[in-house]
């Protein structure tokens, strides 16, 4: 990944305003105005004889190409009633699309004082600016949500989703609702997978019938010996004593008939006395004679396997001479049978029962009404039941049960667009176009940011109540919803994508060179930031402990792989990091490793990590059809990592953004590409010492976590603007950041607990509100 | 007549109870019973393979043009149907190069691959492409067919983490679009493709027509609810709504299709080739790319469609290749730097996807289609959307056009051409398959293959 920064890409990297280093991607708001220079005295001074000079070529006196002129306001207040353009524009400069490579490129300086001058322009006018919620367009469930919700709807956990498509992703992850999208494929699988998930979830009744066994024998066992057979009628003979049993599956619980035929044999012509048991239960004794002797009596047995047994009492003192011929053991049953449990699925659709026989129609009704009210996340309308009855009636015949035709309009329910997406009214919108959602939307909004599933009960309850949108009641229900254990949601698919330990799945390091790595390390990497996560989730610590924490998780492999001792199990523990180089995600064995190349580290991929991941501020695309370097860098073949790339970064036109991306990365060059500790890179040993553009020094691991930690604001914003994404489902606007200072304002006071983080999210405009009004250009 | 020369039409797939058409060729009938021009034609399949990263061209493109064209080491693997084969060289996608767009070539590579388009440059909000050539095709001639369309993967899609340089990761992991707003996704595992082909679960005719006639009226309500929907919505979410309606109405088409196919099965029991249903996916790339393109294969002799589409995997893929000894990962060789260590493990990479493409290609060829094959009755894309990766080239492009098409190709050829679109040679292949468009993408004109 050595790109070979062109001119145009040098302003960006060298823009103050937008990656002084490593600050935020804009001024930090709430500066006091002061700041900011005169913006119409640096307009007309500095900044429009530079637009003039590289822009209004095609966008200015009279030319307005994209339909965007750079002159056309009077005043400032013109330009910032229309903002779009001109963050369109500053991401075009940002991104060194613009000016286009084949005209006049302005330097590093002017780039500077323009993107800046811009970035001034628009953040003085969002300070003023009526605040903007932004919109969400309706959301199909990913595979993931839809997986959970099936579970949470149905108590079906077969994941059926796992057949679909992989869900596209966008602003790097998977929930994004303009990019997941709808394909006959996917529809097809909707309704095979609703078909499957209703065969598992539905019982139907079933007649008990009276059944019959009968054992002899051939089947009968002596215990502890092998069943002595007489030769003629294929009798079990059992000396005095002796007891011969067998073990009987009983599919009810309910009375059962049990006949013994059987005779003794002796010398003389005697009587015995014979005990029978079953299920351990004396069904009693018994007399039996020399001629043949049937006994019967009922007994009520527990389904499940059951044994019955028959203990000759006989003659003890003379055991041989005294036997009990047994000819048959029979059951039948049962009788007053007790009708299996139903499976929680079942209860889940069938909640109200018939009253009558007569009544199976209603009780279809109500439970469906009562199923697409769960499934559609809000009331349905009796419209709504009626058309879906229309199918209840169309599968309904004389020999069709009522469980059974329920599952063509239920079918209808899984396939229904209210329930694969998430869809929010635009009625009632206030005067400005913005609309508070309702308890019901609120509640699914929640839930799957917290779940990654639908509401439950106690979430109904409270939006049917209207009671959810109080702050105290949806403060107490985010803290109740945390430590649910559906709220490891939150770890696998936003801690997952946030932190990419999902694409540790894809990593494959070089087991030749990485011989200890395997699926089973692999597992243990990704398990230990995890826990860290679940733990600073469960725990509310400091969300700063994901830089650095004095404690981490680690098996007997990961310690093996930390060199840390005593530690045998395979059993994840909390461990002490203090005078160990680990601690926080970044030099976690699994982020060290899905940053490495396979053979070797990847400086550039570990500074690319922390800016973007960590920092917010993802450096600057590199500029488009990266030329090779020029051949002959010999330093480029030889030499360290380390080595390599400072040569690389020797060439001015890489060094801008490079200076910037690479020191990160060489301060964690002492782990090698699985994340081990390392003193020396072959034969080189490691410099990890580095020095920032700004002047700001560190070394090693440590040096990086305490300049992270120093800019522990721009952290908070960083991990607010990426949980903001994933719960909201759509990418950050520049409206949103009046939001976001919020969120990370109220964070610091909060001593940057996890709560306070998901508190001030769930209580932001873009969270409980939306835009209806077309106004400001739907996206 | 001999009756073994006759076989039938229909061919019951074994052990599954399912029933699938062979096309009505002419070796179903005999050929003395009809006048030469009566012959039914065998419909003419279409194929776009896509390999990620480029290709080492000095190993791949032929110093020779014309007939007598010389197989480089890349292309030697294909020497056994070199005569079906085109080599085709100097074409391009004009929008796949930065233009005002900066970086992100390996989401572009993509994204222009089948649609000649240029993708709006988004992470998210408003992804917009363009229609691609097979679903192009697939709107007009897809009716033909119990599926209009098949797509497939290897690529199991990027589990976490941003695409490309800003380009939303719907670039990058469809190359498939069936509207300028929605990415047709493929099929991963072996195992869903077959059951997608035959069928699944209750197979009797009974159990598939009772199945059939359920799905259509859940389907009808469903669409219903759609409809009383979409007046409620604003425009994007309209969007999304539409793609809805769109697949239900498609999957409608299908289902009154399966419901005739699944008539004549019940009229017809004849036993034919045993099929082996895979079973999910297999960890090697060899044994994975080789199990799709056997699906392929069926998919075409079994016309259950004409159209295939079938991504190796997604461009700037970084996987590896263990079973061939190259440990790093494929995108990041593909910078290399002019570094031989690198070049030689990229031309062993770009070896073994041309073999896995000789093992489809023969075995197409060894399929029997009438008094034809099933290669011959077929053009399939092969390459990759970028020539040189390591400079992010996006023209002469690595490209082969294999099959004869039922005649319209004139095979067997290097065709070297300058510095022309892509799209001109997708406008060849709608013509040739009865498709209609005056363009196509960036067209400029067609290209002749004969």
């Amino acid at each position: 990944m050595l790109h070979r920064c062109l001119a145009a890409a040098i302003a960006l990297c060298a823009v103050g305003a937008f990656m002084p280093s490593l600050a935020p991607a804009a001024p930090a708001a709430g500066k006091p105005d002061a700041t900011v220079r005169g913006l119409d005295e640096r307009y007309e001074s500095e900044i429009k004889p530079l637009f003039k000079q590289y822009c209004y070529a095609c966008h200015g006196e009279g030319k307005s190409k994209g339909k965007f002129a750079m002159d056309h306001f009077e005043k400032l207040s013109e330009l910032q009633s229309k903002p779009e353009k001109w963050h369109k524009a500053l991401e075009n400069l940002r991104d060194h699309t613009m000016p286009p490579e084949e005209k006049p490129q302005p330097t590093q300086q002017q780039m500077a004082a323009m993107m800046t001058w811009i970035a001034d322009v628009l953040n003085a006018a969002h300070r003023n600016a009526t605040p903007d919620p932004g919109r969400v367009t309706i959301r199909r469930l990913n595979r993931t949500e839809y997986n959970n919700t099936i579970r949470d709807l149905l108590g079906v956990n077969t994941k059926p989703a796992s057949r679909f498509p992989t869900d596209d992703s966008g602003y790097g992850f998977d929930n994004i609702a303009d990019v997941l999208s709808m394909s006959p494929l996917l529809a097809e699988k909707y309704v095979a997978a609703a078909e499957e998930i209703l065969e598992t979830a539905i019982v139907l009744p079933k007649p008990i019938e009276v059944e019959k066994a009968f054992y002899n024998g051939s089947t009968l066992r002596a215990k502890g010996e092998p069943a002595i057979k007489s030769n003629k009628i294929n009798n079990t003979l059992i000396a005095s004593g002796k007891s011969v049993g067998v073990v009987h599956s009983f599919k009810y619980t309910g009375d059962y008939q049990i006949t013994v035929r059987g005779n003794v044999q002796d010398n003389g012509g005697k009587i015995g006395k014979g005990q029978v048991k079953v299920a351990g239960k004396e069904l009693g004794v018994f007399e039996f004679k020399d001629s043949q002797t049937t006994i019967q009596k009922r007994i009520h047995v527990d389904a499940g396997n059951q044994s019955i047994t028959v203990n000759f009492w006989g003659d003890s003192k003379a055991p041989e001479s005294r036997k009990l011929s047994i000819r048959s053991v029979s059951i039948e049953g049962p009788y007053n049978p007790v009708p299996p449990p139903l499976p929680e699925s079942h209860k889940k659709i069938f909640a109200f029962a018939p009253k009558s026989k007569d009544d199976d129609r209603n009780a279809a009704r109500q439970n469906l009404q009562r199923f697409a009210t769960r499934a559609f996340r809000r009331p349905v309308t009796s419209q709504e039941v009626d058309r879906l009855m229309k199918l209840y009636d169309t599968a309904k015949t004389q020999d069709v049960p009522m469980e059974q035709a329920m599952k063509l309009p239920l079918t209808a329910v899984l396939v229904s667009p209210h329930f694969l997406f998430r869809i929010e009214s635009d009625e009632g919108a206030d005067a400005k176009g913005i609309r508070t959602l309702n308890d019901y939307e609120l509640a699914t909004r929640l839930s799957y940011f917290l779940w990654s599933s639908m509401p439950d009960d106690e979430l109904f309850k409270l939006a049917e109540s209207k009671e959810l949108h109080k702050d105290d009641v949806l403060i107490a229900q985010v803290k109740r919803m945390i430590k649910d254990s559906k709220a490891t949601a939150l770890t696998s698919n936003f801690a997952g994508q946030w932190l990419e330990l999902r694409a540790l799945e894809d990593i494959s390091p070089d087991t030749e060179k990485f011989k200890q790595f395997d699926d089973g390390l692999r597992h243990s990497m990704r398990r230990e930031v995890e826990m860290l996560f679940e733990h600073i989730v469960k725990e509310d610590r400091s969300i700063l402990e994901f830089i650095s924490s004095d404690y981490t998780f680690v098996n007997n492999r990961l310690a093996k792989l930390y060199g840390m001792k005593n530690v045998d199990s395979s059993e994840f523990q909390r461990v002490s990091t203090a005078g160990t180089p680990r601690g926080g995600v970044i030099t976690s064995a699994a982020i060290l490793t899905l940053t490495s190349n396979p053979t070797r580290t990847s400086p550039v991929k570990r500074g690319v990590y922390v800016l973007d991941q960590i920092l917010g501020v993802p450096p600057p695309t590199p500029p488009a059809g990266v030329p090779p370097l020029p051949e002959g860098k010999t330093a480029e073949a030889t030499g360290s990592v380390r080595q390599r790339l400072t040569a690389h970064q020797q060439d001015p036109n890489c060094s801008v953004c490079h200076r910037r991306l690479d020191p990160i990365g060489f301060a964690l060059e002492n782990f090698d590409a699985i994340g081990r500790w390392r003193e020396k890179e072959g034969e080189f040993p490691i410099d990890a010492s580095g020095n920032l553009p700004d002047g700001s020094k560190f070394n090693g691991p440590d040096g990086l976590k305490k300049l992270l930690i120093s800019r522990k604001d721009q952290v908070a914003r960083a991990i607010a603007e990426r949980m903001l994404t994933y719960a909201l489902g759509r990418g950050i606007e520049y409206y949103d950041r009046a939001a976001v200072d919020i969120i990370a304002g109220n964070i610091a006071k909060n001593d940057y607990r996890f709560s306070a983080l998901v508190a001030e999210i769930v209580k932001s405009d873009p969270f409980r509100k939306r835009r209806v009004s077309t106004k400001r250009g739907e996206s | 007549m001999s009756k073994n020369w006759l076989i039938s039409r229909r061919t019951v797939l074994r052990g599954l109870g399912a029933s699938v058409a062979l096309p009505l060729l002419e070796q179903m009938i005999p050929t003395r019973a009809l006048a030469a021009s009566l012959k039914p034609k065998a419909p003419v399949r279409m194929g776009f393979i896509y390999t990620p990263n480029g290709a080492i061209m000095s190993d791949w493109k032929p110093t020779k043009v014309g007939k007598d064209f010389d197989l480089p080491p890349t292309l030697q693997a294909l020497a056994k149907v070199k005569d079906r084969i085109t080599v085709v060289t100097g074409l391009g996608h004009e929008n796949g190069k930065s233009g005002r767009d900066g970086a992100g070539d390996h989401a572009r590579a993509n994204a222009t691959f089948l649609t000649g388009a240029r993708p709006y440059k988004t992470a998210g909000a408003d992804i917009h492409l363009g229609v691609s050539v097979d679903q192009f095709a697939a709107q007009q001639i897809g009716d033909n067919t119990r599926l209009p369309s098949l797509e497939l993967t290897c690529d199991k899609g990027r589990s976490a983490g941003a695409c490309d340089s800003g380009y939303s990761c719907a670039y990058q992991m469809n190359l498939s679009w069936r509207t300028d707003t929605t990415p047709v996704p493929a099929e991963y595992d072996p195992a869903q493709v077959f059951n997608r082909l035959f069928g699944s679960g209750d197979m009797s005719p009974a159990g598939r027509a009772a199945r059939l006639a359920r799905r259509k009226s859940v389907l009808d309500l469903v669409a219903e609810d759609a409809k009383q929907l979409q007046a409620k919505l604003g425009k994007n979410d309209q969007r999304k709504l539409d793609e809805y309606t769109t697949s239900v109405r498609e999957i409608e088409k299908r289902i009154e299709k399966a419901r005739l196919d699944a008539q004549q099965a019940a009229a017809s029991n004849q036993k034919g080739p045993e099929l082996v249903r895979p079973e999910g996916v297999p960890k090697e790339a060899s044994a994975h790319l080789r199990l799709m393109y056997d699906l392929m294969v069926l998919a075409y002799q079994t016309d259950q469609t004409r159209i295939v589409t079938f991504m190796t995997a997604h461009d700037g893929s970084n996987r590896n290749f263990p079973e061939i000894g190259v440990t790093e990962g494929h995108h990041e060789l593909s910078h290399h730097r002019n570094e031989t260590p690198k070049i030689d493990a990229l031309k062993k990479i770009d070896r073994f996807y041309h073999q896995q493409l000789a093992y489809f290609l023969e075995k197409m060829k060894a399929t029997p289609e009438g008094d034809s094959n099933l290669l011959d009755n077929s053009m399939i894309v092969f390459g990759s959307s970028l020539s040189d990766a390591n400079r992010h080239q996006h023209d002469d492009l690595p490209i082969i056009v294999a099959g004869r098409a039922g005649g319209a190709i004139n095979s067997g050829r290097h065709l070297q051409l300058k510095s022309t679109p892509m799209c001109n040679l997708y406008l060849q292949i709608l013509d040739i398959a009865g498709v209609k468009a005056d363009r196509f993408g960036d067209s400029t004109g067609r290209l002749s293959l004969t």
